[in-house]
C-alpha cells in the first residue's frame, strides 16, 4: 500500500485533533489513535513513540500488546512518530501523531495530578469530595446508599517524631495501599488530611464499616510502625443525604472515638 | 459484602500511566480479559532498579489486579542502541533560569551550552515573552533554531494545566509541539519550546 495523498492525512490529523479535544482519555486515546490510523490503512502492526516531559520515552504497540525487547531497542532510537512494518505512513501524519499522543499524554498526566493524592497515589481531598457528590446524585436518583467513612492514624505524629519523615510517609503509603486493595471495585479510597483517609462505600450500610477495617489490617505487614486507627462513618440516605454533612458527621465520630479512646 | 475486586476497564488507563511514571519505564503491555481487567501486564523498563518490579506489582495490586506481572529489562541493548555522541554532549542546552521582570515587562530566559551562556529577553507576557526569550537565548548560544513562534498557551482544560508552545519552521512543514509544566508559566514556556525544537538541536 502507497503513501496517501496529503490532503488525507491532513484529514486523518484533523480528525484526530478533534478526538483528542473531546475527549479526556489520555492514555486510552493513544490506543485509540493507533486502532484508528491501522484500520484506515489495514495494518495488523503500528506502534508509538512518544517523548514527554514527565515520562521520558514511552512505547504503545497496536492493541495493548507487547513489544518484543529486540523491537523496543530499535523503536527508542527512533524519532517520535507512528511507525509500521512495512513503512507505509507518511511523515507528516506519523509526527502529527505522535505530537497529539504527547498532548494526551500531558493532560493525562495534568488530570491525574490534580485529582490524586502524590504520595499515596489514592483521590485527593477535592476529588473525594467530587466523589461524595457523585455518589450522593446516584442515590437520589436510583435510591442506592452508600456509607462515607472517615480514618485517622492513631499515633502518627509519634511515628514522625520517632522514626522521621521517611518512615511516617512510608506508613502514609502503606495504610492507603491497604485501603485501596480492601475495597470493592467501584468504591472510593482517598486520602483527605494530613494523616486522614476517606472512603466511600457503594450500597454498602454502616455494618460494612468493620468488616471493610479488618481487611484493611489483614493488608498491612506486621512491622508497619501505626499501632490502631479512629474510624467515623455517616450513611445516605438514613443520616443524611447532603455531603458535606455525612462527612461533618463521620469526621464528628472519629473526633469523639479518639477523644474515647485517650 | 464481596472482597472481589476487579478494575472497570476505564481504570486501566489511570494504571497504565502510573506504571509508566515509574523510573525507567518506557512500555507498557496489558492483555485484557473478558471482562476488561487486566489479565497479564508487562512492563518494558531501561535499566530497571531492584525494586521495579515490586513497585509496579504493588501499583497492580492497589488498582485490584492480581495478574501475573514480568518486567522486561531493555537495560545494556537500549545503551548500546543509543549512544549519546559527543557533538549531542558538547551542545547539550540546559535551561539555568526564566523569570518575568515585573517591573520592566520583560521575560529573561538564561540558557548554557557547554562552557557558553546566552540570556535571551522579549518584552512580551509570561507565555509568549518566555517561549520568544527562549528563542533568542538560543540564538546567544550560537543556534539558529529555524523556527517561529506561532503560540504558547496553557491548556486550560484542566486544573493545573501544562503550557503548549507550538513553533512553525521558517522553511515551511509540520509544526512542532512543546509541551512542560511547571509552576512559573515562564519556565512552563521556555521548557515547551525547547522540548519543541529539541530533536533539531541534537542533529
Amino acid at each position: 500500500m502507497g503513501c496517501p495523498p496529503t490532503g488525507e492525512a491532513d484529514a486523518v490529523i484533523g480528525m484526530l485533533r478533534q478526538l483528542c479535544a473531546a475527549s479526556d482519555a489520555g492514555v486510552d486515546f493513544v490506543y485509540a489513535a493507533l486502532d484508528y490510523v491501522a484500520g484506515m490503512y489495514r495494518l495488523t502492526d503500528a506502534e508509538v513513540v512518544v517523548v514527554d516531559e514527565a515520562l521520558g520515552v514511552q512505547l504503545f504497540a497496536l492493541g495493548r500488546r507487547p513489544i518484543t525487547r529486540e523491537r523496543a531497542v530499535e523503536l527508542m532510537a527512533l524519532e517520535p512518530g507512528f511507525y509500521t512494518t512495512p513503512d507505509v505512513v507518511p511523515a507528516a501524519l506519523s509526527s502529527g501523531i505522535a505530537s497529539l499522543c504527547q498532548l494526551a499524554l500531558a493532560l493525562h498526566l495534568a488530570r491525574h495530578r490534580a485529582s490524586h493524592d502524590a504520595l499515596t497515589g489514592l483521590a485527593n481531598r477535592r476529588a473525594f469530595e467530587a466523589s461524595m457528590a457523585t455518589a450522593a446524585a446516584k442515590g437520589s436518583r436510583y435510591g442506592w446508599n452508600f456509607t462515607v467513612v472517615i480514618m485517622d492514624l492513631d499515633g502518627f505524629k509519634a511515628v514522625n517524631d520517632t522514626f522521621g519523615h521517611v518512615a511516617g510517609d512510608q506508613a502514609l503509603r502503606t495504610f492507603g495501599q491497604a485501603l485501596r486493595k480492601a475495597l470493592r471495585s467501584g468504591d472510593v479510597a482517598a486520602r483527605v488530611g494530613g494523616d486522614e483517609f476517606g472512603a466511600i462505600l457503594n450500597s454498602a450500610s454502616p455494618e460494612a464499616v468493620d468488616a471493610l477495617i479488618r481487611r484493611v489490617w489483614e493488608e498491612i505487614p506486621s512491622n508497619y510502625p501505626v499501632l490502631s486507627v479512629s474510624v467515623g462513618a455517616a450513611s445516605a440516605p438514613d443520616e443524611s443525604v447532603d455531603p458535606a454533612e455525612l462527612y461533618r458527621l463521620a469526621d464528628t465520630r472519629l473526633y469523639d472515638q479518639k477523644v474515647v479512646s485517650r | 459484602m464481596t472482597a472481589v475486586v476487579r478494575q472497570p476497564a476505564m481504570e486501566l488507563g489511570d494504571l497504565e500511566l502510573e506504571l509508566r511514571l515509574l523510573p525507567g519505564a518506557v512500555g507498557v503491555a496489558l492483555v485484557q480479559a473478558d471482562d476488561g481487567s487486566a489479565s497479564r501486564v508487562t512492563l518494558l523498563a531501561v535499566s530497571p532498579g531492584p525494586s521495579l518490579a515490586e513497585e509496579a506489582a504493588q501499583l497492580a495490586l492497589a488498582h485490584g489486579m492480581e495478574a501475573p506481572l514480568d518486567v522486561v529489562d531493555l537495560g545494556e541493548v537500549a545503551e548500546v542502541a543509543t549512544p549519546p555522541s559527543p557533538t549531542r554532549r558538547d551542545h547539550r542546552v540546559a535551561l539555568v533560569r526564566a523569570d518575568f521582570l515585573s517591573d520592566t515587562g520583560v521575560c529573561e530566559v538564561e540558557l548554557s551550552a557547554g562552557e557558553i551562556r546566552g540570556v535571551g529577553r522579549a518584552a512580551y507576557g509570561p507565555l509568549i515573552g518566555g517561549a520568544v526569550a527562549t528563542l533568542d537565548a538560543l540564538r546567544q548560544v550560537g543556534m539558529d533554531p529555524p523556527f517561529y513562534l506561532l503560540s504558547a498557551c496553557r491548556v486550560s482544560v484542566v486544573p493545573d494545566a501544562p503550557t503548549v508552545v507550538v513553533l512553525r519552521p521558517v522553511a515551511g512543514g509540520k509544526d512542532r509541539i512543546g509541551i512542560a509544566h511547571r509552576e512559573h508559566d515562564v519556565e512552563s514556556a521556555s521548557r515547551a519550546t525547547l522540548s519543541a525544537v529539541n530533536r533539531d538541536l541534537t542533529r
